[in-house]
C-alpha cells in the first residue's frame, strides 16, 4: 500500500512515479545480490583479515589457496561427485516416474483414478520431518543408511508435485493427435515417447530442473542418513565447518560460494524454463 | 523453507486446493474421451504408475502411519519398543518446552509470511508496468529462490555477525552499535524470518505478477471511467480479483515456513535459549539427537495436525471470496 | 558384487533397446539406471572380498571433530598405513553440534564410525546403548602400559573394571591476551590476578584500564561512557554453555561443587554470587561484552572477538591455541587464570578414542586404536602443538613447538598439575545439557533473576537426567 501511495500524489506526471519505482526496484535488486557478491569476497579473504579489517575491504592476497584447500583437505571433490549423482538421478528419476503416473492420469480410464490422484495430491501436505524417523528406520533395516541410494530412492518416485505438473500439461495436448498415433497403431508406451514427451519438453525441462535443484539443495535427510565422507553431499560438508572451537569463517564461506555457483549458472542458463514454472503450475 | 517443501509442497497445496477443480474437470472430460480410449486395459493404466504409486506409499504414506504408531511408544532406536499410551503426549502437552517452541513457531511464520505477501504484491504491482529493466530486476529477484538454504544461512550469518559482520560495521559507521542479531532473544527469530522471506520474496512475486497480467486491462479501465481514484480500483478490483493467488501463495507460504529447518540449524541452532526452537527443528533434536523416538513421533503428529487444520480454515475462508474468480 | 554389475549391464541394455524412444526420455531412462548402478556400485565398494592373502584389504572409519587436529592425525595414520598395507583408514571430520547428532544417529543406525573420539560426558550413555567396545583386549594385545598416562585421566572411559578408552591429550582452560592493547594501556603480563564476587580483585582493575570507549577513556574513569565502548577488558564467556571455558572454572575457584553423585549442585548461594558477579563484569562495571555477543550458538563468537581486536582477555582452552595462531595478526600470550577465593582451579579435560562395538573388523581396529593413543602419535600430536598429548612425557614436545612461535604455553601445564576440576559424566547427558544450559542462558542474557534462573538450571537439568 506504501508503494502505491506516492503514485497516487505524483503531480510531476509520470516521471517521478517512474523514478520513485526505479529507485525502489534498485535498493530491492541490490538486496537480493548483495549477499552473493559479499560472500564471493569473503572466500576469497585470508581467516586473519577477515577478524582484522571491515568486511568491504578487498581480499590482500587473494587467498584462492582457500578453494584448493577445499578440494585437498576437505574432500570436497567427492561431495562435489556425490552431490551431482543424486541431484541427477533424483532429476532423471522423477521426470520419467512422474512423467508416466501423469500419462496414466491423464490420459487413461481405469478404476480408482480419482481416489489415487486425490491420493497424491494430499501427500503434498505431509511435512517433510513427519516421514524422518520412520525413513531412517526403513533406510537403517534396509542396510542403506550412508549410501548415496539412502538418498536417492526416497524421493525418485514420489514426487506428486512433479505428477500435478505433468499431468496438467499433459491434459492440454490436443486429443486428436493422440488419436492419430493410435489410428497409425502407436502403442501407449509410443503416444507417450513418441507424441506426448516430445510436446512436453518444456515442462519437462522446467520440472527436471526443479528436482535437480531440490537434490541439490536437500539438507535435512543427508544430515540424518549419512555420516561419512563416502555418502556427504554439499549441504552436509557446510554445516560441518562450524564449529564450537574456532569456525574457519573463509572455508565455511568458500564452501558456501561453491555450492551456491552452480546453481547461479544453472539459472542463468535456464532461466526461462525456471521462470515458466509459475505459468505451469496453473496460475495466468 | 529448505525446497522440498518449494517443489513438492508448494504448488502441490495449490494442487489440492484447485485439486477439486481438476478432478472435476477430469470426471468433466470423461465421456468424450472414454470413447477413444475405448481400448486401453486399466492393468496397463497401474503399470505407469506403479513407480510413483511404491515410491508415495513406502516413502510417504507408510511412513505417516508409523509415526502415528510411534508416537504411543517409547523408544531409543536401540532396544524394543515399549507401549506407552498416551505418556508421550501427555508429557508434551505438559512440557513448557513445547509450549514455547509452539508459540516461537507461530510468531515465525506470521513474521515470514505476513511481510511476504505484503513486499511480493507490491514489487509485483511495481513490476506491473512497463518499462526497461523490468525483466532484469525479475531474474536478480527469483535467483535467491534456488540458493541453497544452508549454504546462504551461513553468508548471512556472518554478514549479520555482531562484530565482523557488514551490517554492524555499516552502523558503526553511522554511530550506531547494532544489536547481536542472532544471539539475542529479540533479534534472532525475525532476523531467521527476515532471510526466508528474502529466499522467497522473488518467486512469491513471480505469482502476483502472473495473476495481475491475468487480470483483463478493460475492467480497471471501465473504473477509471467511473471516477475510481487507483486507490480505489486497487482495493475493489485488483485485490478481489487476485484473491485465488492470494490464496495460494499464502498456502504455500504458510506450509513451507513451518518447515523451516536448514537456516534455522546453521544460523542458530534452535538458540539463543529456545528463541528460535521451531517444533520442526525441536522434532529433530529429540528423535536424532536424544533418541526419543516416541516422543518425536508425538511431536510430528501435533505438528501435521497443525497443518492440516490450517490449511483447511484458509480453504473454508477463502472460499466465499473466490467469488470473483473469473475463471 | 560381480553378479550385481551385471544385472546393472543388462538393465542398461534394456534401457538402450527401445532404440525409438524419442530422445531426452530414452536418456532419462539410460541415466537413471546408469546412475543408480554407480552409486550401488559406490556404496559397497567396502564389501569384503575373499581373502588372497593373510590379510584381507580392510577399510577402517575414524571421526573426530577437530579440523587442526585432523592434520595431525592424517600424518601419523599415514605411518600406520605404511606400517599395515592392508588397511585403509578414512579419517572423517564432523565439527560442532553435529558431531555428536551424527554419532547418536550411527551408533542407532548401526553404522557408527569404527573408532571416534569421545568426550567422558557422553560416555556413559554410548556405553548404556551397547555403542562401544572395551578395549581391554587391545591393551593387553598390544602392551600398552598403562603408567604412562596421567593417572588422572585413566578412569575417564573406565567402567565396571573394563577400560573403553583411554585419553588421546588432556586439556586445561587459561587466560589468553592482547599484547597490543596491555602495552598501550601500560599493564604487565597479568601473571598473578585475582578475583572475588564482591569487589571483583585485580581482574577487574586490570579489565578497566583494558576497556575503552570511543572517545578512549577507561572503564571506572569519570566520564566513561559505556554505550560506546570499542574495547573489552576482559570476555567471560557468558554462555549456558561454556561451563569449560567460562563459568565452570569461576564457579570451582569459589568453592562451588558442580556436579555430585549424578546430580548438578549448583544450586546454592555461593554459585549465585558467581553468576552475579559474572553479569556485573558486563551491566555493573562495563568490562566484558553482553551474552549477547559472546553466546553465539553455532559458534565461537568469543575466539571470533579476540581475534577481531574487540576483546583484551579471554579465557580459552589449549585446543584452541592453533585457531588462534591462525586468526590473529597481533602479538599475543597466555596468563595463568585470575585466581578466585579458593585459589587457582582449571576445568580440565581428557578427550578419549572408542572403539565402535559393531565393528566390522576389530582386529584392525584395535591395531589403529593403539596406533593412535601410543606414544609415538602423542608425541607427533604435541610436538606440531596440535595439542598436549595424555603422557607427562610428552608435555616437554608441546611446550617446545610453541616457544618456537614465541608463545609460552606453561600456563596449561601448571594448572594440570595443580587443582582441576573434572567434566560431568552421567547418562542422558545430551538432553539434560541443554535443558540445563537454556535456564542458564536466560540468566546471562538478563531475561530472569540470577537466582531464579540458576535454580531453574539445576532443576531442569536434574529431571533430564532422571528421565
Amino acid at each position: 500500500m506504501r508503494l502505491t501511495q506516492p503514485i497516487r500524489h505524483s503531480r510531476l506526471g509520470p516521471l517521478v512515479s517512474y523514478g520513485i519505482c526505479y529507485l525502489i526496484l534498485i535498493v530491492a535488486g541490490l538486496i537480493f545480490v548483495v549477499p552473493y557478491l559479499l560472500a564471493a569476497l569473503a572466500s576469497l579473504k585470508q581467516l586473519n583479515q577477515m577478524f582484522s579489517e571491515p568486511p568491504l575491504t578487498l581480499p590482500h592476497p587473494y587467498a584462492w589457496h582457500n578453494f584448493v584447500e577445499l578440494f585437498q583437505q576437505d574432500n570436497f571433490g567427492r561431495f562435489l561427485l556425490n552431490t551431482v549423482i543424486v541431484a541427477v538421478s533424483i532429476a532423471l528419476g522423477q521426470v520419467l516416474f512422474c512423467s508416466m503416473a501423469a500419462y496414466a492420469f491423464a490420459r487413461m480410464e481405469f478404476p480408482g483414478k480419482n481416489f489415487l490422484f486425490v491420493v497424491f495430491l494430499s501427500t503434498l501436505m505431509v511435512p517433510n520431518i513427519v516421514t524422518t524417523v520412520p525413513l531412517f528406520i526403513i533406510v537403517r533395516d534396509a542396510g542403506m543408511l550412508n549410501t548415496l541410494p539412502a538418498l536417492i530412492l526416497p524421493y525418485v518416485s514420489s514426487s506428486a508435485f512433479g505428477v500435478f505438473l505433468m499431468r496438467q500439461f499433459f491434459l492440454r495436448i490436443p486429443e486428436d493427435l493422440i488419436s492419430a498415433a493410435k489410428i497409425d497403431g502407436a502403442s501407449s508406451m509410443q503416444v507417450l515417447t513418441r507424441v506426448i514427451v516430445p510436446l512436453s519438453r518444456p515442462v519437462l525441462m522446467t520440472f527436471g530442473i526443479m528436482s535437480f535443484v531440490f537434490g541439490w539443495n536437500n539438507f535435512l535427510w543427508p544430515l540424518i542418513a549419512t555420516n561419512s565422507d563416502s555418502a556427504r553431499v554439499l549441504t552436509v560438508a557446510i554445516s560441518a565447518f562450524q564449529s564450537s572451537s574456532g569456525t574457519q569463517w573463509n572455508l565455511l564461506i568458500a564452501g558456501s560460494i561453491f555450492s551456491l555457483l552452480p546453481l547461479v549458472v544453472l539459472f542463468l542458463i535456464f532461466q526461462r524454463y525456471i521462470l515458466s514454472s509459475v505459468q505451469l503450475s496453473g496460475f495466468r | 523453507m529448505s525446497l522440498p517443501t518449494a517443489i513438492s509442497a508448494q504448488p502441490g497445496t495449490q494442487a489440492s486446493g484447485s485439486g477439486r477443480n481438476w478432478v472435476r474437470n477430469a470426471a468433466g472430460r470423461t465421456p468424450r474421451r472414454s470413447s477413444s480410449n475405448h481400448r486401453t486395459r486399466w492393468g496397463v493404466a497401474y503399470l505407469y504408475l506403479l513407480p510413483c504409486i511404491l515410491g508415495t506409499l513406502i516413502f510417504v504414506l507408510i511412513p505417516v502411519i508409523a509415526v502415528i504408531v510411534l508416537s504411543f511408544f517409547h523408544w531409543n532406536l536401540l532396544g524394543s519398543p515399549t507401549y506407552a499410551g498416551l505418556n508421550n503426549y501427555e508429557t508434551l502437552f505438559r512440557s513448557s518446552q513445547f509450549w514455547q517452541s509452539l508459540r516461537v513457531t507461530v510468531e515465525y511464520v506470521v513474521m515470514t509470511v505476513v511481510p511476504l505477501v505484503i513486499l511480493s504484491l507490491g514489487l509485483a504491482l511495481l513490476l506491473n508496468r512497463k518499462f526497461a529493466g523490468a525483466s532484469v530486476f525479475r531474474t536478480i529477484a527469483v535467483l535467491p529462490w534456488l540458493a541453497t538454504p544452508v549454504a546462504i544461512g551461513v553468508i548471512w550469518e556472518w554478514i549479520f555477525n555482531p562484530q565482523t559482520g557488514v551490517i554492524n560495521s555499516a552502523l558503526a559507521h553511522i554511530g550506531i552499535q547494532g544489536p547481536a542479531w542472532l544471539s539475542s532473544f529479540a533479534f534472532a527469530l525475525p532476523t531467521v524470518a527476515f532471510v526466508y522471506v528474502w529466499q522467497y520474496l522473488g518467486y512469491n512475486m513471480l505469482f502476483f505478477l502472473a495473476g495481475l497480467q491475468g487480470i483483463p486491462t478493460h475492467i480497471q479501465e471501465a473504473a477509471k471511467l467511473d471516477g475510481a481514484s487507483r486507490i480505489q480500483s486497487f482495493f475493489r478490483i485488483t485485490l478481489p480479483l487476485l484473491s485465488p493467488t492470494m490464496l495460494f501463495v499464502i498456502v504455500i507460504d504458510m506450509i513451507s515456513s513451518f518447515q523451516t529447518f536448514d537456516t534455522v540449524y546453521v544460523m542458530t541452532n534452535g538458540g539463543p535459549g529456545a528463541a528460535t526452537n521451531l517444533i520442526n527443528f525441536s522434532i529433530y533434536q529429540n528423535a536424532f539427537t536424544y533418541l526419543n523416538i516416541g516422543y518425536a513421533s508425538a511431536l510430528s503428529v501435533v505438528l501435521f495436525v497443525i497443518i492440516l487444520i490450517i490449511t483447511g480454515v484458509q480453504f473454508l475462508f477463502f472460499r466465499n471470496r473466490l467469488t470473483y474468480d473469473l475463471g | 558384487m560381480s553378479q550385481r554389475k551385471q544385472h546393472e549391464i543388462t538393465a542398461g541394455d534394456k534401457g538402450r533397446s527401445r532404440g525409438r524412444l524419442s530422445g531426452m526420455f530414452g536418456a532419462c531412462l539410460l541415466f537413471s539406471t546408469l546412475s543408480v548402478a554407480s552409486v550401488s556400485l559406490n556404496g559397497s565398494s567396502s564389501s569384503p572380498k575373499v581373502a588372497a592373502k593373510t590379510h584381507a584389504p580392510v577399510t577402517l572409519t575414524y571421526m573426530l571433530w577437530d579440523p587442526n587436529q585432523e592434520v595431525g592425525y592424517k600424518q601419523s595414520i599415514a605411518q600406520f598405513e605404511k606400517k599395515y598395507p592392508y588397511i585403509h583408514v578414512n579419517v572423517e571430520q564432523v565439527t560442532g553440534a553435529a558431531y555428536w547428532q551424527k554419532l547418536t544417529t550411527s551408533i542407532a543406525g548401526g553404522n557408527a564410525p569404527d573408532l571416534f573420539w569421545d568426550n567422558s560426558s557422553y560416555f556413559p550413555t554410548f556405553l548404556k546403548d551397547g555403542g562401544l567396545l572395551s578395549v581391554d583386549q587391545f591393551i593387553k594385545s598390544n602392551n600398552v602400559n598403562l603408567s604412562d598416562y596421567y593417572s588422572s585421566l585413566l578412569p575417564l572411559f573406565k567402567s565396571g573394571g573394563h577400560y573403553y578408552g583411554l585419553t588421546k591429550d588432556w586439556d586445561t582452560v587459561a587466560m589468553i591476551f592482547n599484547k597490543t592493547m596491555l602495552n598501550k594501556a601500560g599493564l604487565a603480563q597479568p601473571a598473578n590476578l585475582t578475583w572475588n564476587p564482591t569487589t571483583g580483585g585485580t581482574l577487574l582493575k586490570y579489565a578497566e584500564d583494558l576497556t575503552l570507549d570511543s572517545s578512549g577513556k577507561h572503564a571506572g574513569q569519570p566520564g566513561f561512557d559505556p554505550n560506546h565502548i570499542v574495547q573489552y577488558g576482559f570476555s567471560p564467556n557468558l554462555a549456558g554453555g561454556s561451563w569449560q571455558t567460562g563459568y565452570g572454572n569461576f564457579l570451582a575457584e569459589a568453592g562451588v561443587t558442580y556436579f555430585k553423585n549424578g546430580k548438578w549442585q549448583y544450586a546454592t548461594p555461593t554459585a549465585v554470587q558467581v553468576f552475579t558477579f559474572l553479569n556485573n563484569l558486563v551491566y555493573k562495571w562495563h568490562v566484558a561484552p553482553p551474552a549477547t555477543v559472546t553466546a553465539s550458538p553455532t559458534y565461537n563468537a568469543v575466539t571470533d572477538s579476540f581475534a577481531s581486536g574487540k576483546v583484551a582477555m579471554y579465557m580459552d582452552g589449549d585446543w584452541d591455541l592453533s585457531t588462534i595462531a591462525s586468526s590473529v595478526k597481533f602479538p599475543w600470550g597466555i596468563a595463568p587464570l585470575p585466581s578466585g577465593p579458593k585459589g587457582r582451579v582449571s576445568v580440565t579435560n581428557g578427550l578419549g578414542i572408542n572403539v565402535y562395538s559393531h565393528t566390522k573388523n576389530p582386529q584392525a581396529a584395535g591395531l589403529l586404536w593403539a596406533w593412535l593413543t601410543n606414544k609415538s602419535t602423542q608425541s607427533l600430536m604435541s610436538s606440531e602443538g596440535y595439542v598436549w598429548g595424555s603422557m607427562p612425557s610428552v608435555d616437554s614436545l608441546f611446550v617446545k613447538y610453541w616457544s618456537g612461535k614465541g608463545l609460552n604455553v606453561s600456563p596449561f601445564l601448571e594448572e594440570e598439575k595443580g587443582r582441576t576440576v573434572l567434566g560431568v559424566e552421567a547418562l542422558n547427558f545430551a538432553p539434560a545439557w541443554s535443558a540445563a544450559s537454556a535456564e542458564l542462558n536466560l540468566v546471562f542474557l538478563k531475561n530472569v533473576p540470577v537466582k531464579t534462573g540458576v535454580y531453574a538450571s539445576v532443576q531442569a537439568g536434574n529431571a533430564a537426567l532422571g528421565g
